[in-house]
């Protein structure tokens, strides 16, 4: 019983967190994508800037967490912490898509609003209810992204842990007690918690489309925001610059990092092409499900959504005794990958001719290999792209419980060793594999899709 | 019958002089004059992509020329004006509100409350034959009705002059002919503010239909090519000898 009243406290800590991670990450959103939006120079500055920092895995942040907010902060400090983590697993996906909603405004709506409006008017009831679409789906992806790390931004390790109270640090504590019964109730509420959520918030947002609320704040923010928020990534890279200067950097240590970091990859990328593979497939199979009946569509969007915030703490007890090693990190990292691919895919439903296929009885393989694939193809290539960092991103939690050796353990067990060296390192590695891939590869794919799309 | 008249020499209600504008390498005017009078009707006529609707947008204050100038009543025409309304080919409708609050809005614009608002567009909505469909959201109406939407819109601000940039290229032809219809008759029997328009169109039966005079332009870069003065009593009648005769004397030069 108690544990039962505990869990459901420390769910509910656990999302005020998230909601005021989100409510910054979508400030963010609408600051830099209205300036992106707006101005070429911010474009060419901040796109390549966002692109390495959403391919960063979570625990690279860790350093700036700590160091910036633990120990300028000393009473709140934790906190804030969690929060700016939940906010790097939480915001990327957003501010691209407020960016493109806003990039994407039809010129002759701009136009409709300079002539007949005024900027409060054209704000308020034209620039963003363009946007909610994009930025609703997008923010429910992403609570579904940060509840899957939600264990790294409650178990602050760096050399020293830092345990805050929520529902990630009380599983993580019930099983390093061996207190089961705890660990699953706080697993059990969990999971009723996020289905409840999605049922009731999420499904309605989604369907509504709810206004922002103080619109005419919004307005100002987006005028003005761009500023606040260079000048808060100024102040912590200048915070973090400090305490690199103090860190116990040695360049020989960080190259051979570098090495082992490189040669551990190739394990990690084995899985990585698995597990795209499977969520493709996956995807597919859903996008199937909605063009059989649209009005499913909403539905399935929250059911992956559910499904893919099952962090790796969650699934890993309950699947432990039945399946071990490589199938075992596989199931973990499922969620985080297939969170991107299948929601993207999904999205290609509209684009699959219906009729065609009814009118002339095409079914089966015909119509996998001849309609559905292609139709979804431009889908598929986005999802792969955004996939792609998820999943390498993904590792860094799903690995160490399976206890198989790659760059995701590799790096977890540096940050829990207060590693710097194996730890800047290993983070370098992936954030250059996710980027340089995403560069050679998934664009060049992206583009060759979308000729036909 | 047909009457040249002299470019840019009286000054009218809105006056082209001397405009030159080019996208990149792309020359669309290289000087053109062009003045329209109170209470005319012009239409643009010319092959695609020959910059009409750049003239339109530019008398809407919507471009700005690269050399030469705009002007409305003498002033030159730098950004959007009151006075000036601009019916754009798709509705443009904002698919979040309801038709009567996609009228209304402009006019909160404007200053007034919504009551208020709401009243002078309900107002317009049912002149133009929309009255029961206030609430109706833009996707539950029909394109011809959806582009009522948007006349209702253009007429509430009460503005003097209305261009229309091929206002009826979208819609079925029955719909179209009676929306022309309404449109000249309202203009000619002074039941909305609008007394002059300028019209942009591809169709020469469209000129003839609804203009006082049609101005035909070259291709890139564009030049006034035909200036013709349409003297026949509305409502037009297409059956007509005389119209037909305005009609075959527009196609030698489109």
């Amino acid at each position: 019983m108690e544990s039962l009243v505990v869990s459901f406290l420390a769910l509910l800590a656990t999302y005020a967190r998230m909601a005021l991670g989100l409510v910054v990450s979508i400030a963010v959103a609408y600051a830099l994508g209205y300036a992106m939006a707006k101005s070429r120079r911010a474009e060419a500055v901040l796109l390549p800037f966002l692109d390495v920092m959403q391919s960063v895995p979570i625990l690279g942040f860790f350093p700036v967490a700590l160091f910036v907010f633990v120990s300028f902060f000393p009473r709140i400090g934790a906190e804030l912490a969690a929060v700016f983590l939940i906010f790097t697993s939480m915001a990327w996906n957003i501010i691209f898509g407020v960016y493109q909603a806003l990039k994407t405004l039809p010129r002759e709506y701009l136009e409709m609003a300079r002539l007949y409006l005024n900027e409060r008017l054209e704000i308020a009831h034209v620039v963003i209810p363009f946007t909610l679409r994009s930025l609703y789906y997008n923010a429910a992806i992403s609570w579904a992204n940060a509840f899957f790390f939600i264990t790294a931004s409650e178990v602050i390790t760096l050399g020293t842990e830092i345990h805050l109270f929520g529902i990630g640090s009380l599983v993580v504590k019930a099983f390093e007690d061996g207190d089961l019964a705890t660990a699953y109730v706080g697993i059990a509420v969990a999971l009723l918690g996020n289905v409840a959520l999605y049922a009731l918030v999420w499904r309605r947002v989604l369907t509504r489309l709810p206004q922002l609320p103080f619109v005419d704040l919004w307005r100002v923010w987006m005028k003005y925001g761009a500023y606040v928020v260079y000048a808060a990534i100024l102040l912590l890279a200048y915070l973090f610059a400090e305490y690199v200067a103090t860190a116990p950097l040695s360049a020989g240590d960080f190259a051979a990092a570098v090495a082992e970091s490189t040669y551990l990859s190739l394990f990690s990328l084995a899985r990585v092409l698995a597990v795209i593979l499977i969520s493709a497939a996956v995807g597919l199979a859903t996008t199937a499900l909605v063009v059989e009946k649209p009005s499913r569509e909403v539905a399935v969007f929250l059911a992956v959504a559910v499904l893919s915030s099952i962090p790796p703490v969650f699934l890993y007890p309950l699947l432990a005794a039945f399946i071990k090693g490589e199938i075992l990190v596989l199931v973990l990292l499922l969620p985080a990958a297939a969170l991107y691919t299948v929601i993207n895919t999904l999205a290609a439903w509209r684009d699959v001719p219906r009729d065609l296929a009814k009118a002339y009885q095409i079914s089966g393989w015909l119509y996998l290999w001849h309609i559905l694939i292609p139709a979804a193809l431009p889908y598929i290539a986005t999802g792969l792209l955004t996939t792609w960092g998820g999943a390498w991103n993904g590792l860094v939690v799903a690995e160490p419980f399976a206890d198989v050796s790659g760059l995701g353990s590799y790096m977890a067990h540096a940050a829990g060793r207060g590693d710097v060296n194996a730890l800047f390192a290993s983070v370098a590695v992936m954030t250059a594999i996710v980027v340089a891939t995403n560069r050679l590869l998934w664009r060049r794919l992206y583009r060759l899709a979308s000729q036909w799309a | 019958m047909e009457e040249a008249l002299p470019p840019g020499v009286a000054m009218g209600l809105i006056d082209v002089v001397g405009v030159k504008k080019a996208y990149g390498r792309v020359v669309v005017f290289n000087g053109i004059d062009l003045s329209v009078e109170q209470g005319e009707v012009v239409a643009l006529l010319g092959p695609s992509g020959c910059g009409k609707s750049t003239l339109l947008r530019m008398m809407a204050g919507l471009e700005k020329p690269d050399a030469g100038v705009v002007k409305f009543r003498g002033e030159p025409v730098v950004k959007p004006r009151r006075e000036i309304a601009l019916m754009f080919q798709s509705p443009t409708l904002l698919p979040w509100k309801t038709a009567l609050d996609n009228v209304a809005l402009p006019l909160v614009a404007r200053g007034m409350d919504w009551k208020e608002a709401r009243e002078v567009a309900q107002r317009y909505l049912s002149f133009v034959g929309l009255s029961g469909f206030e609430d109706a959201y833009p996707k539950q109406l029909s394109g011809g009705m959806q582009q009522r939407v948007a006349l209702a819109r253009a007429l509430a601000v009460e503005p003097e002059v209305l261009l229309l940039d091929e206002p009826f290229s979208a819609l079925d032809p029955l719909t179209a002919e009676s929306l022309r219809a309404e449109l000249v008759k309202m203009w000619h029997d002074n039941l909305i503010s609008v007394h002059t328009m300028v019209l942009v169109t591809h169709a020469v039966d469209e000129a003839v239909y609804m203009a006082t005079r049609a101005v035909v332009l070259t291709t890139r870069p564009a030049k006034v090519a035909a200036d013709v003065r349409i003297d026949l009593p509305y409502p037009r009648n297409r059956r007509s000898p005389q119209f037909e005769k305005y009609v075959d004397l527009l196609y030698t030069y489109v």
